[in-house]
């Protein structure tokens, strides 16, 4: 079967709050998701007491962005990020074999008896494995977060262990917000960093300060889109052929 | 073989009914394949776990019991039942019957209909109550066997865990009731559970390999040993060392997992061999253990009735001597 999914661009927000500076998260996420980047939130609970609110901003963001949203603790975080990525990868292929399905005969997988949708289903398995994925991990880094941020860089470095064994290409960039010196987010961890102590970068994990999420997305969305055009230029040909194959 | 040795232990547990809260079916609906219009009628909801719920059913068809694995995700669905399908003719994994899917609230639902299990699953088990040492490896020595089977057909287990192993007791065995973890050997790890997976404990990869396995399996084993739940996010491997050396088990044992836990590629064969002989060991222990309880106690009764016998003598002769 011919597919015209060669990447899963993946955003993953990781938040203990709702948003307090600049613009709507939601808004931002729904440009992301016109750019066939998905947006997935976790949303971390404190284990005592939580507002209701917060909640809400978790789930619409991950709705706008056409993601998942997930609600943890701070101990499971990294389990959850593990299949929150694995989850948003088989989804975006199964929703892009979905459509062209539509296009072709007019039904999607659910409007076929199960025997018949197994070779599909066992297809798109096959391939979330294979796939190339390029992953934004977005971390809250704001006040709130001080006594959390030794067990999410854990889970980082954890996801960072089981991508890595999955058979398709994996581009991973750790991003904060807000950032350093007041600016809204920094990039922690960069695609093209081929540093092998990503533990000594994430170290630069700061907590401070408010939530502006929505300039967060905006600027990950930018830092994405630019790395892949980069890298399109780069070994366009070699993607195009490896697609054909 | 080890089989029969553990039954007596837990024949006489109840089944309990689970709380119903979030049900998402109730004895009142019936449920209509959509693809092959056969009825079900749901009894009591058995569990849940990932993005599944598993619930108890009647076939309206043939009146039989079934569980039935209901889930909004329609690829984990088709992966395990094509994996149930090929484990088929393996005993310790759970017979699949059926996949269809069903309408509820317009929303749609994919489910298998798999063997129903009476029993209660390990965890549960050793909640209740305490499982002694040699049944402990009498149960991991079947794991054992059956793993080297499953890995044989080219596939890891990758989620194993006490609540996946059930206490059949219809066939008096144990058996495997969940393959979501199911992944081909050499692929990654797709679904894992902290407490039983080596990369939380920082003691290997998260790659699907034989001693992927291997490891889970020491971890049940511990679990097993310890009783108490571990968490890889409150211990640490050296933690877990520790807890072990403290218990009242055989230094073989002692010494076998925790070298295992240094070790980075586990091998199943060894593991396999060193358990049976552990087996013996442990087995003459309790042995030997119950026979000192037992002398205690006869030892106890004899000093108690020569005492007895004295006092007697002596109130006799003091008695004697006053007239």
């Amino acid at each position: 079967m011919e597919n015209n999914i060669t990447m899963v661009k993946q955003i993953i927000v990781v938040t203990d709050g709702e948003s307090n500076l600049g613009g709507d998260p939601v808004a931002a996420a729904k440009r992301a998701h016109s750019k066939d980047i998905t947006i997935s939130t976790i949303g971390i609970l404190n284990s005592n007491c939580q507002k209701e609110k917060p909640f809400e901003e978790v789930a619409n963001i991950a709705k706008a962005g056409g993601g998942y949203y997930e609600y943890t603790y701070i101990e499971d975080l990294s389990q959850t990020l593990h299949s929150l990525s694995y989850k948003t990868v088989s989804n975006t292929i199964q929703e892009a074999v979905n459509k062209q399905l539509k296009e072709l005969i007019g039904n999607d997988i659910n409007q076929m008896p199960p025997e018949s949708r197994s070779k599909i289903l066992n297809y798109i398995d096959e391939y979330s494995d294979d796939v190339a994925v390029c992953c934004c991990v977005l971390l809250d880094c704001s006040g709130s977060m001080t006594n959390k941020i030794h067990s999410a860089r854990n889970s980082i470095l954890d996801l960072m262990d089981s991508l890595k064994n999955r058979r398709g290409k994996l581009f991973l960039a750790i991003l904060a917000y807000p950032g350093v010196r007041g600016t809204d987010s920094s990039i922690l961890f960069d695609f093209e960093d081929n540093t092998v102590d990503i533990e000594r970068s994430l170290y630069q994990m700061k907590p401070n300060g408010g939530t502006p999420t929505a300039a967060a997305i905006d600027f990950t969305v930018d830092y994405m889109a630019s790395f892949i055009a980069k890298m399109r230029n780069n070994m366009g040909e070699t993607l195009e052929l490896e697609a054909t194959v | 073989m080890a089989g029969i040795l553990f039954v007596p232990a837990f024949v006489n547990l109840k089944n309990e009914v689970m709380p119903v809260e979030n049900c998402l079916l109730t004895q009142q609906t019936t449920i209509t394949g959509k693809w092959k219009n056969k009825k079900y009628k749901p009894l009591k909801k058995l569990g849940s776990g990932g993005t599944a719920k598993v619930y108890l059913v009647r076939s309206m068809e043939d009146n039989k019991q079934y569980a039935m694995k209901v889930s909004q995700d329609t690829l984990s669905i088709n992966r395990e039942y094509q994996l149930l399908k090929k484990f088929h003719f393996i005993d310790f994994v759970v017979n699949v019957f059926d996949i269809d899917d069903f309408v509820i609230e317009n929303n749609l639902k994919h489910f298998l209909l798999i063997e129903y299990i009476p029993g209660v699953n390990l965890k549960d088990y050793l909640l209740k109550s305490p499982i002694t040492i040699d049944i402990a490896l009498g149960i991991i020595m079947i794991i054992l066997e059956e793993l080297e089977n499953i890995h044989g057909l080219g596939y890891v287990l990758g989620d194993l865990k006490l609540e996946n192993i059930m206490l059949d007791n219809n066939h008096k065995k144990i058996r495997l009731i969940d393959l979501g973890g199911v992944v081909e050997i050499n692929g990654a790890i797709k679904e894992y559970t902290p407490a039983y997976d080596r990369g939380a404990w920082r003691c290997g990869e998260r790659k699907a390999e034989a001693s992927y396995d291997v490891f889970s399996v020491l971890m049940m084993l511990t679990r097993l040993i310890i009783g108490a739940k571990i968490d890889p996010n409150k211990d640490n491997i050296n933690s877990i060392i520790l807890k072990i050396k403290n218990k009242d088990i055989s230094h073989e044992l002692k010494e076998l997992l925790i070298t295992s836990y240094r070790e980075k590629n586990l091998n199943l064969k060894y593991i396999k061999e060193k358990i049976k002989e552990i087996y013996n060991i442990e087995k003459n222990r309790v042995r030997i253990e119950k026979e000192k309880k037992k002398n205690k106690v006869i030892n106890l009764a004899f000093l108690a009735s020569s005492v007895f016998l004295l006092s007697t003598f002596f109130l006799i002769t003091i008695l004697m001597l006053v007239k």
